[in-house]
């Protein structure tokens, strides 16, 4: 089907509007209020065009093209028309930049950086660089303005976390408020009252603290004015370089733009450019990457301690004093703990020295919850299989989130959630306490504490309630496991969950209904005394679902999945070869370490509580800022940040990221790869000749087929079914809610705008301090 | 009738599991109590999910909504074109002054509720405002002062 723009056919898909139409053909139709990743809204009327046939001037941005329309984008009365609107736009929104006689020479200098916040004169907007406003004038020819500028005079907003609005410059286009309600699910702001009052705004004119905002940035990203501005990067104008890399604060991995001036990495921007889920983006990505990379106490220098006291050092000295104090110790006793913020590579030259240059098996991840996640399943062959991933998430008829905070721990998803239940998904929310999803959930079952065993075995003794059960007899513990169930009793169930019978109909009604149904499971089953019985649980439940897809645990750090892919995970080497030589795990060397067993630590983050690594006699701790570790450690090694590397993550649903290198590493700080293979060296290896992180990445690719793209094992058949757990109320174990960090360090550490929307949100607790909390600034003083 | 949280929540049960539901309900809430107390918003997020701010935006962009009680007296003020001409801004800013009201809204003493119209068909007494059923002409500030006096003291 073709419509016809100014004598040219371009062809359209069924459903597209004439201005999408004209977009794939790169005719330009000048917009305002249109954005791609939004639905269309039809508000500035500056798309307008003539269509043969058709009365008046519809908008191109919400008019479906149809076969044969003839459209006229370019004729003297559609130019004029748009003009006019364009001046009645300008008569709200301060305009000097744009009809200034100097503009020409002002564009040039424009992208510098700036000092003050808001100057009035010429310069009233903190949009120095990229202006949709100025880009349409220039298109449309806006010499002057006939009409004197009405200034709205309300005070800009500065009193919240991270971004600043000056809703003087604001056009009322709406696109932030679509972004908020409609594609991030939040609605923290929508229009407020009417005609010449309607201001984008909050409950009652509220912080956006006190309200729903999760301080994602998406609705500055698509503010087509200088309204919104984020308050961290918006002092040093136009960056120097922009390099496409990720984000590594979650394992997600968005792809991220960091732009890069004066060596520096000054902004972090989501880079949307291939597709919108690539790219959700959070507070943490958006906000707080500058700030907690560039901390003034990076650190610059190995150091080594002498006499007690941790001296600067070379790297040789360092290297030389690592392999010496090394021979001190017979393999078993030395045990490597890797960081879950390592690169592919790294991790694999760290798996290289523990496991063939010093010849211990004591090596294992860093991470409370992926640890036992990826364990449970690379026990079970299902790690290195492709998994449930964001796309499944979007596509599922059914989502069950069972003990997560994935607004605070992986503020990406709630994103692909909201996109699900626009479509019609059912949500199904499996808590023992409150949750923030609540507000997207078409079920929400608050369990008793300590009850989620209970409910997902009655769950399961349900499920199997007429249905043909000869399929599983043949499946490993089938006897144990009818047995256990048939011992399980509804009533006390029922009793201990806390969950009504007819809740329960309607869970089994809904995940019954399709199987394109996902399981995201978080940290919280932690709780549990025995983490492995609720995974084996709801492997159970998939199993009689027959689902073999639709398992997503909640990895927390930014590289668990990669760094358990390539050798970090205990008894798993590379691509979860079974490595089955005798080895500690994590707690059996946090044990060991107790006994003496265990006397040299290597580790690489700063994540681990220092009682549980007193007693070693030697340890090297590589990390980017200083620890509370750093009084026990023999050496302590500056290691390179992800914006300072390069080298491969995999994000939680086992597909492949590049981090690319945006700036030099502070001092004299190296990679983890770097560090492993002179530490190799100092022991006498000669194998260690890698030069690049591509060098490592190619002997990867070569010879473990997992790492070449697309080629993950399809997930195994299920066949084992494990007896369900007894009715009973657990004594939970002690469990502090996961906090985002890197490397060991909490970002909230560095970045106090973060520290004060958790603290809000009570995901940290609050500070004691004399000072008048900064949250508590009063609003911008609306009244009803 | 001084609302109770509670009885909000009545309310609004009904339309739990709907979805566009937000002028209904606050249409619902409104025939109670004649106006949306404050609470009604967060009662709406946590029974129906609807953020607060988006029901707020709803609230207070359609003017059958009011976010206080209504006043004993009904104040119409005209702003149409031939009161706009004969200066019923100024009069306007001098009534809110007067009652002390931020926005077209009640004062706090629970007399009055201010409404701004367009055109009551009677331009050739502009500017002109009416208060319940009685039509006041020809105002000057000083006048507009004295009526609501009167009706301050009982009368009108
Ligand atoms: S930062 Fe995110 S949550 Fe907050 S108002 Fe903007 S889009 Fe909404
Ligand atoms: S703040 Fe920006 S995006 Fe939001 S309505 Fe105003 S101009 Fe549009
Ligand atoms: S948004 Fe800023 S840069 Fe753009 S036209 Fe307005 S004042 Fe000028
Ligand atoms: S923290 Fe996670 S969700 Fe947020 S930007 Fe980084 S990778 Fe994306
Ligand atoms: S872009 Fe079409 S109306 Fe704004
Ligand atoms: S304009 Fe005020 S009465 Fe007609």
């Amino acid at each position: 089907m073709k419509v016809i723009i100014d004598e040219a056919e371009v062809p359209f898909e069924p459903g597209q509007t004439i201005l999408e139409a004209a977009r794939n053909a790169e005719i330009y139709i000048p917009t305002l209020c249109a954005h791609k990743e939004l639905p269309a809204f039809g508000a500035c009327r500056l798309c307008v065009v003539k269509v043969d046939g058709m009365r008046g001037f519809p908008p191109a941005c919400s008019t479906p093209a149809t076969d044969g329309m003839v459209v006229h984008n370019k004729d003297k009365e559609v130019r004029d028309l748009r003009r006019n609107i364009l001046r009645l736009i300008l008569i709200e929104h301060p305009h000097s930049c744009i009809v200034c006689e100097e503009r020409a020479d002002c564009e040039a200098v424009r992208g510098g950086p700036v000092k003050a916040g808001r100057i009035t004169g010429c310069s009233m907007c903190p949009n120095r660089e990229i202006c949709e406003i100025r880009e349409v004038c220039h298109y449309l020819g806006i010499p002057d303005m006939e009409i004197p500028m009405e200034y709205k005079n309300l005070p800009v907003e500065r009193y919240d976390p991270f971004f600043d609005r000056d809703y003087n410059l604001c056009i009322l286009c709406g696109r932030c408020v679509r972004m908020c309600q409609q594609i991030r699910g939040v609605g923290a702001i929508a229009f407020t009252k009417r005609s010449h009052n309607t201001k984008v705004g909050t409950i009652f004119g509220r912080t956006h603290l006190e309200g729903a905002c999760r301080f994602c940035g998406a609705c500055i990203d698509v503010c087509p004015t200088g309204a919104l501005s984020p308050k961290g990067s918006k002092w040093h104008g136009k960056a120097d370089r922009s390099i496409e890399s990720i984000c590594t604060f979650c394992s997600l991995n968005c792809a991220m733009v960091l732009e890069e001036k004066w060596g520096r990495v000054m902004a972090a921007i989501p880079d949307r450019s291939k597709s919108y889920s690539r790219a959700y983006a959070c507070v943490y990505g958006r906000f707080c990457i500058p700030a907690f990379l560039n901390g003034s106490d990076r650190l610059h220098y190995p150091l080594v301690r002498k006499k007690g006291r941790l001296t600067p050092v070379s790297w040789e000295e360092a290297f030389r004093f690592i392999g010496d104090s090394l021979k001190r110790f017979a393999p078993e006793e030395i045990g490597f703990l890797a960081s879950p913020y390592m690169t592919n590579e790294s991790t694999y030259l760290m798996n290289k020295l523990a496991r063939d240059v010093v010849g211990t098996r004591n090596i294992d991840i860093l991470s409370r919850f992926g640890r036992v996640v990826m364990q449970y399943l690379a026990d079970r062959e299902r790690a290195s299989s492709a998994w449930t991933t964001l796309e499944d998430v979007e596509q599922a008829d059914w989502i069950m989130l069972i003990q997560n905070d994935m607004v605070f721990t992986h503020p990406g998803i709630p994103v692909a959630i909201h996109k699900a239940r626009e479509r019609g998904a059912q949500i199904i929310i499996l808590d023992d306490s409150q949750n923030e999803m609540e507000g997207e959930s078409d079920l929400n079952l608050r369990i008793e504490p300590g009850s989620l065993r209970t409910f997902l075995a009655a769950l399961t003794k349900l499920l199997l309630n007429n249905m043909k059960v000869t399929e599983f007899e043949e499946f490993v513990s089938f006897v144990d496991f009818r047995r256990s169930l048939d011992s399980l009793k509804m009533i006390e169930a029922i009793r201990l969950t806390g969950v009504m019978e007819k809740e329960f109909s309607r869970i089994l009604e809904i995940m019954r209904s399709s199987k394109r149904g996902v399981l995201l499971v978080g940290s919280r089953i932690m709780e549990d005394p025995v983490p492995n019985q609720i995974l084996g649980e709801i492997n159970n439940i998939l199993t009689i679902l027959g689902m073999d897809r639709g398992f997503i645990p909640l990895l927390e750090e930014g590289n668990v999945r990669g760094v358990a892919d390539s050798g970090g995970l205990f008894g798993h080497r590379p691509g979860y070869k079974r490595d089955r030589t005798q080895g500690k795990d994590y707690l059996r060397m946090v044990t060991g370490i107790r006994r003496g067993d265990i006397q040299a630590i290597i580790l690489n983050e700063s994540s681990v509580p220092p009682e549980q690594l007193r007693g070693t006699k030697f340890m090297v701790l590589s990390e980017i800022y200083p620890s509370e570790l750093d009084s026990m450690a023999d050496v302590i090694l500056p290691v390179a940040a992800f914006s300072e590397e390069m080298g491969h993550f995999t994000s939680f649903d086992g597909r492949l990221w590049k981090l690319n290198k945006a700036v030099d590493a502070p001092g004299m700080s190296l990679q983890d790869w770097e560090i492993f293979s002179g530490i190799a060296k100092s022991i006498g290896s000669e194998e260690f000749v890698y030069s690049s992180s591509d060098d490592i990445w190619k002997e990867m690719f070569d010879n473990i087929p997992i790492f070449q793209e697309g080629n993950r094992p399809p997930v195994p058949q299920r066949l084992e079914l494990l007896p369900v757990s007894e009715p009973s109320s657990l004594h939970l174990s002690e469990f502090t809610p996961y906090v985002v960090r890197y490397r060991g360090t909490p970002i909230h550490e560095l970045v106090d705008d973060l520290r004060v929307y958790l603290e809000e949100n009570d995901r940290i607790p609050k500070e004691d301090s004399d000072d008048e909390p900064k949250d508590k600034v009063p609003g911008s003083g609306e009244v009803v | 009738m001084k609302p109770k949280a509670k009885d909000i929540r009545e309310i609004v049960a009904p339309f739990k599991g709907d979805r566009g539901v937000t002028i209904p309900v606050l249409q619902a809430i409104q025939n109670v109590y004649g106006y949306l107390p404050p609470e009604t918003f967060s009662i709406i997020e946590d029974e129906l999910g609807i953020p607060s701010s988006v029901s707020y935006g709803v609230a207070t962009f359609y003017s059958q909504f009011r976010l206080r009680p209504v006043g004993k007296h009904i104040i119409k003020a005209c702003d149409g074109t031939a009161c706009h001409v004969r200066g019923s801004q100024t009069l306007l800013s001098s009534i809110k002054d007067h009652l002390d009201l931020k926005d077209p809204e009640s004062s706090n003493d629970g007399l009055f509720t201010l409404e701004i119209v367009a055109c009551l068909g009677c331009c050739s007494l502009a500017p002109v405002m009416m208060i319940d059923d009685v039509t006041y002409g020809n105002l000057t500030i000083e006048k507009m002062k004295e009526i609501i006096m009167t009706y301050r003291k009982g009368g009108g």
